[in-house]
Order: structure tokens, then sequence, then C-alpha cells
């Protein structure tokens, strides 16, 4: 089922043209998740929020029983951790974007 | 004594596939990532120091930002080099395993669930859409207009200004539900996201839509170039496309069944 290597991903900054681009190499440019805001730019470069990669990379996944630490609740409790800290951040630092600026 | 304390990391389950994973790829911690065959699947993993992520350590480290946001960042650079070669079933951040029969045992146990679950997510990637109402750019640029001279004047400015902000909500709602209901067609599966809050997303704007998609490679450029077509260029309004992602949000069983 997965025999043949996927498609590269869709030509979204190149514009449609852009399917004709050859694909050289057994390892293509890795599948990279882009930000839009405006412009597309590699996620690696312009990150995506921490938010967006932890709903993600924390938040949903494929969590497997029998695997050996914490357990379902202590990755809630992560959740809760890391939502208190980004709180306390946002208390004892005024964020950026309140003057108008954004990030 | 650290070589005892070896665990096993694992970003991701998929199908055997062909190629060898990238030379420079790195995973948790620095490490360099492998591939660990079990009959017709593969765990995709890092070999770890127990002083890291043994369940005391990590717990501690858990509570550190910092390192949580790298560890995430390296494990989704792990899954995303995956996606290029193969459709990976990403499991959770910190899934680990005392030593490689453990992992095999997972494998096995996990069998029917693995290999149904990645024939669904085949050939499919997930994007995440956002849509944001903006604060109206207050109108800061007033010094060259004289500072209202009557209570009337400042009750016209000030209902002008509140005036726009609601508009600016109610464009913003209709265009998510505009948005939404536009790309679920060119969706397997959808996932709605709780709203972001912005005192903890840090992100500016009033979140309305929070939405993942799962999209076949085939028509994500349609679906690409749907949103763009209906993002529009209200300024107030701002849509983020992010993706494709591997298919975090759909990689848990129960999603299949609740989306039949």
């Amino acid at each position: 089922m997965n025999g043949a290597l996927p498609e590269p991903g869709p030509g979204a900054e190149a514009g449609p043209e852009a399917e004709a681009e050859p694909q050289p190499g057994t390892w293509p440019e890795p599948y990279a998740p882009r930000a839009r805001d405006g412009t597309y730019q590699p996620m690696a470069r312009r990150e995506v929020s921490l938010v967006d990669l932890l709903d993600r990379v924390v938040g949903a996944g494929v969590v497997v029983t029998g695997s050996l630490t914490l357990s379902i609740a202590d990755v809630d409790l992560v959740r809760v951790d890391l939502r208190a800290l980004i709180s306390s951040v946002n208390e004892n630092v005024p964020s950026p974007w309140e003057g108008g600026q954004p990030l | 004594m650290k070589s005892d304390a070896e665990l096993r990391y694992v970003y991701a389950v998929t199908a055997p596939f062909p190629t060898a994973l990238a030379g420079d790829l790195r995973g948790v911690g620095d490490t360099v990532p492998r591939t660990l065959r079990h009959g017709d699947l593969v765990a995709v993993l890092s070999d770890v120091p127990g002083d890291d992520f043994g369940e005391e350590p990590l717990r501690a480290h858990l509570e550190d930002l910092d390192w949580v946001s790298a560890t995430a960042r390296a494990h989704q650079a792990v899954v995303d080099a995956l996606t290029a070669v193969t459709c990976p079933l990403p499991l959770r951040l910190a899934t680990l395993y005392r030593d490689d029969e453990g992992v095999r045992r997972a494998l096995e146990a996990g069998h029917a669930e693995f290999t149904e679950t990645l024939a669904r997510l085949d050939g499919r990637v997930e994007w995440g859409v956002k849509v944001y109402a903006e604060q109206p750019a207050p109108q800061p640029a007033e010094p060259a207009r004289p500072a209202p001279t009557s209570g009337r004047d400042y009750l016209r400015s000030r209902r002008r200004a509140v005036t726009a902000r609601e508009n600016v909500l109610e464009e913003a709602e209709q265009l998510g539900r505009a948005l939404h209901a536009a790309l679920s067609g060119y969706a397997e599966d959808i996932r709605i996201y709780p709203a972001q809050n912005p005192k903890l997303s840090r992100i500016p704007g009033q979140n309305l839509l929070n939405a993942a998609y799962l999209v076949p490679r085939d028509t994500s450029e349609d679906f690409v170039a749907r949103l763009d077509q209906l993002a529009g260029h209200d300024p107030n309004i701002r849509v983020e496309l992010t993706g494709p992602w591997a298919p975090y949000s759909f990689a848990a069983a129960e999603r299949a069944t609740e989306s039949r």
C-alpha cells in the first residue's frame, strides 16, 4: 500500500505550474508543513506556533498501550503544566504584541 | 551504566518503506533515529538515555517549556521527514519502551489497529486552518486630525470604533463558516480544535476557527487553492494555513469510528 513514494507536496508556493518540478534523489525535501501569513514559508524557518505543535504532538497522535512511562493522565498533566507555565510567563512579562506589534 | 539505562523513544509506526532514513536526520536529544522492523510494520525510534527519558527525569523535563518545545520540534522533524517517503502513524510525544523487545511487543499487540489505521491514512495529509478576527487598527494616526472638539464628536468616533470591531467579528465568523463548509468538501475527516486562547497561544487576534482537515495528497492543491480563493483580502481577518502535517489529528483509532 505504501509501495510507491508519495507525491511531493502540492506546489502551494510556486503556483500551478510547479507540478512539473522534477523530484531528484531518494530523499526529497522533507514534506515540511508551511505557515501561511501572506506568503508560504518553510516551517523550519517561520516556525509553526508551539501551541499548534503541541496540539498535535501532545494532544493528538496515537497512544500506544504498554509503553513504559507516563500514562495518558500524565500527558494531560503536561498540558496543564504547560498552560500554567505559559500563563505565568504572560503575567510576569507583558506580551509583546499588546503594543500593537505582532511578534 | 548509561547503556543499561538506554530506552527506546518511538516516533511513529509505518509500513515498511524502501528508502533509508536520511543520514543527517536528528531526533529527540540530538539522537540518530533508526528503524525497527517487525513483520509488516516498522517502528521509527531513537535510543535515548534513561537519564533524560526515564520516568522521573522525564517528569521533571516535561515541566520545562524549553525542553518540551525542543523535544516536540525534534519529534515532529522526524515524523515530518517520514512523510516524504511513507505515511507515518505519529505516536504521541514521549512514547518509550525499555528495549527493542518491548517495541516489538507493542507492534505485535497493536498490529490490527496499526495496519487498519495506516490503510485509512495512506496518501492523506493533514492541513490546519485557523481564522482570526483582528482588532481593526484603532486609527492612532489621528494626531493629524484635531482632537474631538465636542462630546458629540467623541461619541461618534467611539461608536465608529465599536461598530468596526463588531463588523470585523461578524465578517470573520461568516468567513470561518464559509471556509469550513467549502474545505469540508475536500476532507475525508475533520477535527475541530478548541479556539486558541490568545493569552496562552501568544497569537494575537480572536481565534474563531481552529480546524484540522484530512485531505488526500492528490487533491491537496485544490484544497489550498480553494482556501486562497475564499480567504479574501480583508486585512482584519487573518486566515492561517499550516501543513501539510502528518495526519496527527486523525491517527487515533477512535477517530475512524467517530467519523463513520
